[in-house]
């Protein structure tokens, strides 16, 4: 119960979600919880704003490679949102420690970059991400990409 | 009906679930006392939990799972066994500690009045994450509390707990433990994955499979208790503490089991196992509460109501359907007794018809009686019959007796019946027949037939009688059913006849001629003692058989039947022959007359053929006919030997004449090389036969010896081979080649054995006639003679040849020498002028001068170099021609040369030229050659001299020259150098010199790789083995130099070539790119790191735009969410704008791959068009696309974004209602790509400029219309990097068609 705590309780973008409100269909998916890590604090907002209204997802957020690698083991997200350029360490080097982690090498890892080359997004792929997402990207259909990289709208 | 069913499902209220007493503590209760209070709550739970009934009970706090902290009314905080765990997981130390310090606050409460229903309740905790929740009064003062335990223990009438599975709800991940491990590292995992409870498994090996099964549970309870009662939970382990065993549940349980299993046990939480009994989840209350669900339940609520609806209406057709059988029943009841009556009807009709059958059978009673009558009647017409009947009829048993005889029988043998019947029949059978009859009686008792028998019985007065009989034997009764008729009259008679036909036979016999009766068909009726004699068949062989059968030659017997056939029409032919075939398989020639025997119709009945044999007559005639023809045949082939005088045509002639005259399998003429060898020659052999060719064949142990001219052996023949007894030269030769039978005869030529020639048959003995080995003698003679001419004839040809042939050889020799001749005269003639040619023609100057130094031949060069004409110097002294300083000098070597043995030498010294004066006084410069000759009138000088004045000043040229382009490539920053193919140095500039630190003194002549060292070397060396072959090369090279510089330099080396295409050497040209790389790097870094520093602003700045724009964050007024939108597309095209620039520049600078590959050319149009679909749409711009099935080699990103590039262009600036075609046409070597629109076209001075960046027919093009100006840039590129073209063509108002190439590849 340690988490029952102020954390989001006076959230202004908790309103409860109806129907009417948002026919799209990215809406009546289960809550998920992602991980965003991302060295840009900027972007973890909007990131989480964006998926909290579309689809009242709980968005976790890492500001740097190490810390996103103790919040993957220990929050057990659903899924990860990656970027590729970080001081610490860049995307593909974490993926890489993801993947050799037992107990988050199941979790899907979604790369977001700038660097739109085909050539990067088939890099990409073959490391075994789900799916690209380009920066800039539209945070309102953020959700609706990632359900669609991972199959969650069935 | 569903009304009264939703009206049945009463949703839980509030009331129900809350707990109006939950633990309460102040704020300054330590933690110990309210883990105790917590703990002896939970321990009383059972006791208070089965106080059950149906009245809504307030829920106690039975089972606390946590406590309020409360000041007076006002509710402060909450601590739960999770935070509980949690802190000790921490290993927090708590004794002392006040629960205020720890307590969760503020905490998240539900107002009363928003709490309308349980769902309300549900969502809170759901979206908080929390399994307690207060609820308070509208002042915020305590009601009680909600947990989850609470709302499951409350739902319990909720049957859909019934439709769902525990697999639905389930947790999966499920967090376990081993049973070794210790309770605070259990603690510690409960926090980290904050869950309520460690599943303890137990690895089992099943199969090949480990499988985890779970054996224990450890609880946050269990947790909260075990810190009430003190134990340190470091020392403790699971396995002491855990609840075991467990109660499990299966994923395909329902919930309502759960629920029940979890209501009876006190149990917050159930693990699931598979049917393996593997752990396969967990059940929580949280799990059963999510059912609860509001949407969830509405659904499973309308679901019920449906399933009502339809249970309803089943069970109303069922009931319709019941009372439809219950109708038929009675129905059926009904029919049942119709059927009645009608059976009763039957039994009626069917006794009436008992009583006529009964009536019948008396009848047919009566019927029968009158038969048997008649049948008396007749048996004693029967016996009447059997009396008087003059045919001999009896009954007789196969025991041998009689056992009814009629009275014939007594009549006709003279005995009683009784006397008959008294003895075995057999004893009246004539002694003769006895075998027979006795075989006779055995084949009636096998079942057979007796037709015609005849036998003899004896009279009473001892005469026999002879009977014919017919009988039948009845097995069943043992008994023999037979009629005799008495023949003995007619036997008598056939006796007569025989005796006559013996008779006629005897005399037939006694004729010489063959005597044959035939009867109508053919068949042999009388054969005589001749016909015997000669066929060697006997009569009784041939009597009964067409004569045909037996002794006709298959081939003749049609012809015999015409003949026979003839004769019965009693058409009697004259004579004729044909051919018997004998028993031992000879043959016979019979000549025959005829006569024909009619009967009393005139129907001829015996056919009647006298014949004699003429077999051995025709043979005699046959061989004198046969040796006439030899006789004629011998001399035919004389005639043909002799004619010919060519040896082969003569053998050849003979073997095939011989072989058919005597009509053998093969002849062979053998030609003996020694007395013990030879060889066979030639050969004729029966067409047909199948042995190999004895051609070539060696012929070994002939032994020849015995035979001399004098001794001249006549031919000789042997009949069989195999006999053994055989004198013939040529019999072990032949034996081997499957030789039976053989004859042969020795050639001479003159007194000299030639050969032999053999006549053979292959698988038969072959009597040889005396005339057949006279005939093979004497053209074995006549052959001798031939062989002689014709060799005589050959040897003079051959010598005739061989002559013709020496004048021949000598004769072309001839021809060939004054050939040479006239050629060595030509050459000489031809070698004259070309002298005198380059006499006069040649530029050097020729002279000659005699031994007092006077000039005697002076050619035209020696003209034009000194100005002199011939006649001003003839008999000159050469000084004329000298300077006269050197006159001396040039006398005095002359001199010496004339002393020296030497012919020839040059006249220059290393030091100086020969100097020369002309006419006009002028010295100059020469080089000159001097020989000697020695003639009649003493030795003979011939100067050659060349005036190298323009030699000379050419050279000082080229050293001028050369000194400037030595100052220009030093003043270089590049290393130049030229390199032989030998690989070494023959020019640098000092810049290589300075680089190196060499100077040229030493590096001319050195080899490069003694120069630049082995790693330097290795680099280059492929590169300049590349050049020496004669192509250009040129490579970058990254290298440290010796003091340690690293170091980038970029060559090319340039092959130099002769006259002739071969390679002289190379140019190198290096030069240090360093700075250049340096640069590039930079440039690159920059490149990336400003692509991502201004994309990340970008993101920021875009997303918080859309969020904006969305409105969700609120509303803005009307031109605030226009100023949003105008922000929202500067940031797009700003970020297509960084996208372009960078793709842009990392093509230019090659840093972009093309991964070139076999794509569908169709696919890409129509994955271009799709993408560019939503824009045409917004613009009604239709996109017209003609996608021929053709295949490219391209890159297909990047083939598709130039489509997009160029649709995008093509809609932008087309006018709404227009189309846009994009089209493929496959060409000879390539593939044209177009894109055309009705846009507003472009300039012609635009036209070649608009493939350049930032160049638009518009300058505010890219502002309007959102483009980048680097799109065309962008595609110019690709194109070209796929070695394609890119133009347009375009008419201003109509519009424009951009055009691509793609080249055929890969």
């Amino acid at each position: 119960m340690g988490k029952n705590s102020k954390l989001r309780t006076q959230n202004s973008y908790q309103q409860p979600i109806t129907k009417n409100q948002h026919p799209d269909p990215a809406v009546i998916m289960p809550t998920k919880r992602i991980l965003l890590i991302d060295d840009e604090v900027d972007i973890h907002k909007i990131t989480e704003v964006g998926l909290m209204i579309e689809a009242g997802w709980e968005l976790l957020t890492a500001g740097s490679s190490d810390e996103g690698l103790k919040l993957v083991s220990s929050e057990q997200p659903d899924a990860i949102l990656l970027d590729v350029m970080m001081p610490d360490r860049d995307g593909v080097a974490t993926f890489e420690l993801i993947q050799k982690s037992p107990d988050a090498q199941n979790i899907p890892v979604i790369f977001m970059t700038a660097k739109a080359q085909a050539a990067d997004r088939r890099r990409f792929y073959a490391l075994g991400a789900k799916g690209v997402i380009t920066k800039p990207f539209d945070p309102m259909t953020l959700a609706s990409q990632i359900a669609g990289f991972l199959g969650w709208q069935s | 009906m569903p009304s009264a069913n939703r009206q049945a499902i009463q949703l839980l209220t509030v009331e129900q679930i809350l707990d109006y007493q939950p633990l309460k503590v102040d704020p300054n209760t330590t933690i110990e006392s309210v883990v105790e209070q917590m703990g002896q709550a939970a321990g009383q739970a059972c006791q208070l939990a089965e106080v059950a009934s149906n009245v809504p009970q307030p829920i106690s706090t039975a089972s606390s799972s946590c406590a309020l902290i409360v000041a007076g009314n006002e509710l402060l905080g909450i601590f739960t066994e999770r935070d509980l765990v949690r802190l000790v997981a921490r290993r927090m130390e708590l004794n002392g500690v006040p629960v205020a310090a720890v307590m969760t606050t503020p905490v998240v409460t539900l107002k009363r009045s928003e709490a309308d229903s349980i769902f309300t309740v549900l969502s809170t905790l759901k979206q908080h994450r929390i399994r307690q929740l207060p609820i308070v009064d509208e002042a915020g003062a305590l009601l009680g509390l909600v947990t989850q335990a609470g709302i499951r223990r409350a739902m319990h009438p909720f049957n859909f707990l019934k439709l769902r599975s525990v697999g639905e709800v389930m947790a999966r991940n499920v967090i376990q433990a081993k049973a070794t491990e210790n309770l605070l590292e259990l603690a510690q995992r409960m926090t980290r994955y904050r869950v309520s409870c460690v599943v303890i498994t137990q690895t089992r090996h099943q199969g090949n499979f480990l499988l985890e099964v779970p054996i224990g549970i450890v609880t946050e309870r269990d947790i909260v208790q075990f810190q009430a009662l003190g134990l340190s939970l470091s020392q403790t382990l699971a396995q002491t503490v855990m609840s075991t065993p467990l109660f499990l549940v299966h994923p395909q349980d329902t919930l309502w089991r759960a629920q029940e299993a979890m209501q009876q046990r006190h149990i917050r939480r159930l693990v699931v196992a598979n049917e393996a009994g593997g752990l396969a989840g967990i059940v929580t209350q949280t799990s059963l509460l999510q059912i609860l669900d509001p949407l969830a339940m509405l659904t499973d609520i309308e679901q019920l109501q449906q399933l009502g609806e339809v249970q309803t209406t089943r069970l109303n057709e069922a009931n319709q359907q019941l009372q439809r059988t219950n109708q038929a029943l009675q129905a059926e009841v009904a029919e049942r007794c119709r059927l009645e009556a009608i059976l009763q009807n039957a039994h009626d009709v069917l006794e009436e018809r008992v009583g006529l059958q009964a009536a019948q059978i008396v009848q047919t009673d009566e019927a029968l009686q009158q038969v048997t009558q008649e049948r008396q009647r007749a048996q004693a017409q029967l016996e009447q019959f059997f009396a008087v009947t003059p045919s001999l009829l009896c009954i007789a048993g196969l025991d041998g007796y009689f056992k009814r005889l009629n009275p014939a029988f007594a009549n006709v043998l003279g005995y009683d019946t009784a006397e008959l019947l008294a003895h075995p029949f057999i004893s009246f059978v004539h002694p003769e027949d006895l075998a027979a009859t006795q075989a006779e009686v055995k084949r009636l008792a096998a079942g057979k037939f007796t037709i015609a028998f005849e036998n003899r019985y004896r009279c009473k007065d001892g005469s026999y009688r002879w009977f014919s009989w017919n009988a039948t034997a009845s097995l069943e009764e043992q008994t023999i059913y037979a009629v005799a008729q008495d023949i003995t009259e007619r036997k008598q008679l056939e006796d007569d006849l025989k005796q006559e036909r013996n008779f006629i036979a005897a005399v037939l016999d006694t004729v010489g001629a063959l005597v044959v009766v035939l009867d109508q068909t053919g068949r042999v009726v009388s054969f005589n003692n001749t016909c015997e004699q000669v066929s060697g068949y006997g009569a009784s062989e041939v009597q009964g058989h067409p004569i045909w059968e037996v002794l006709i030659p298959f081939a003749e017997r049609a012809e015999v039947q015409a003949t026979f056939h003839q004769l019965k029409q009693a058409q009697t032919p004259n004579q004729y022959e044909n051919h018997w075939r004998c028993k031992d398989g000879t043959r016979r020639l019979i000549n025959w007359s005829n006569t024909v025997l009619k009967d009393a119709m005139g129907i001829v009945e015996y056919v009647i053929g006298t014949g004699i044999d003429v077999t051995s007559q025709r043979q005699i005639e046959r061989n004198l006919a046969h040796q006439y023809r030899q006789g004629h045949v011998l001399s035919e082939i004389t005639r043909k030997i002799r004619e010919s005088l060519e040896i082969e045509e003569i053998l050849q002639t003979a073997v095939t004449e011989v072989r058919e005259l005597l009509g053998c399998d093969r002849v062979l003429i053998i030609e003996c090389n020694s007395e013990e060898t030879g060889q066979v020659i030639q050969e004729a052999k029966r067409s047909g036969e199948v042995s190999p060719s004895l051609i070539g064949q060696q012929v070994a142990g002939l032994k020849l010896m015995s035979i001399s001219a004098a001794t001249m052996p006549q031919a000789c023949a042997c009949e069989d081979l195999k006999s053994g007894r055989c004198s013939l030269y040529t019999a072990a030769f032949l034996e081997q080649w499957d030789t039976q039978s053989c004859m042969e005869a020795a050639i001479y030529v003159g007194d000299q054995l030639w050969g032999l020639i053999t006549a053979s048959e292959c698988d038969r003995p072959r009597q040889w006639q005396a005339f057949e080995v006279d005939l093979i003698q004497q053209l074995a003679d006549q052959m001798g003679v031939a062989i002689s001419q014709a060799q005589l004839l050959n040897n003079l040809e051959a010598r005739v040849r061989r002559r013709s042939h020496q004048l021949m050889q000598t004769n072309h020799q001839l021809r060939q020498e004054i050939q040479e001749r006239i050629r060595i005269e030509n050459a000489l003639r031809e070698s004259q002028q070309k002298l005198e040619g380059i006499l006069d023609n040649a530029d050097e100057a020729i002279i000659s001068i005699d031994h007092q130094q006077r000039i005697v031949l002076y050619n035209q060069g020696a003209e034009r170099i000194f100005g002199y004409p011939f006649d001003e110097v003839q008999n000159q002294s050469l000084n004329i021609l000298l300077p006269e300083a050197f006159r001396q000098i040039h006398q005095r070597h002359i001199r010496n040369f004339a002393l020296s043995s030497d012919t020839s030498r040059q006249m220059a010294n290393r030091r100086r030229d020969v100097l020369g004066r002309r006419k006009t006084g002028e010295a100059f410069p020469a080089e000159a050659s001097i020989s000697k000759l020695h003639t009649k009138t003493g030795p003979l000088f011939t100067v050659i001299l060349k005036d190298i004045t323009e030699q000379r000043q050419s050279e000082a040229a080229l050293r001028r020259s050369e000194e400037q382009l030595r100052l220009t490539t030093d003043a270089l920053p590049a290393l130049i150098c030229y390199v032989d193919t030998q690989q070494r140095y023959r020019f640098n500039n000092q810049t290589y010199e300075d680089w190196f630190q060499t100077p040229a003194s030493e590096l001319q002549g050195r080899h490069v790789w003694e120069v630049m060292g082995d790693d330097y070397y290795a680099l280059v060396k492929p590169h300049i083995e590349a050049v020496l072959s004669g192509q250009k090369s040129s490579f970058e090279a990254e290298l440290t130099t010796p003091d340690g510089k690293f170091r980038c330099l970029m060559a090319t080396y340039i092959p130099e070539m002769d006259d002739h295409g071969h390679v002289k050497g190379f140019f190198g040209l290096t030069n240090d790119i360093s700075d250049r790389k340096a640069t590039e790097r930079m440039k690159d870094e920059f490149v990336s790191i400003v692509g991502h520093e201004l994309r990340t602003p970008l993101t920021s700045i875009h997303g918080s735009l859309k969020i904006l724009a969305s409105k969700k964050l609120g509303t803005l007024t009307p031109q605030g969410q226009e100023f949003i939108e105008i922000s929202l597309k500067n940031t797009q095209r700003l970020t297509r704008l960084i996208n372009d620039v960078l793709d842009l520049e990392r093509m230019e600078s090659d840093r972009v791959t093309m991964f070139m590959q076999i794509c569908n050319l169709a696919e890409l149009m129509t994955q271009a068009t799709q993408a560019m679909q939503t824009m045409a749409d917004a613009q009604t711009i239709q996109i017209i696309v003609n996608a021929p099935e053709l295949t490219i080699w391209a890159d297909p990103d990047h083939i598709v974004q130039v489509f997009t590039n160029l649709l995008s262009n093509a809609i932008k600036f087309s006018s709404p209602h227009t189309t846009v075609w994009l089209s493929a046409t496959k060409r000879e070597a390539d593939t044209l790509i177009q894109v055309k629109d009705q846009g507003r076209g472009i300039p012609p001075n635009k036209v070649e400029t608009i493939f350049e960046r930032f160049c638009q027919v518009d300058a505010s093009d890219s502002r309007q219309l959102g483009g980048t100006g680097l799109g065309l840039a962008i595609c110019k590129n690709i194109v070209q990097r796929h070695g394609g073209k890119i133009w347009v063509e375009s008419t201003v108002g109509i519009g424009s068609t951009f055009f691509f190439t793609l080249p055929d590849g890969g």
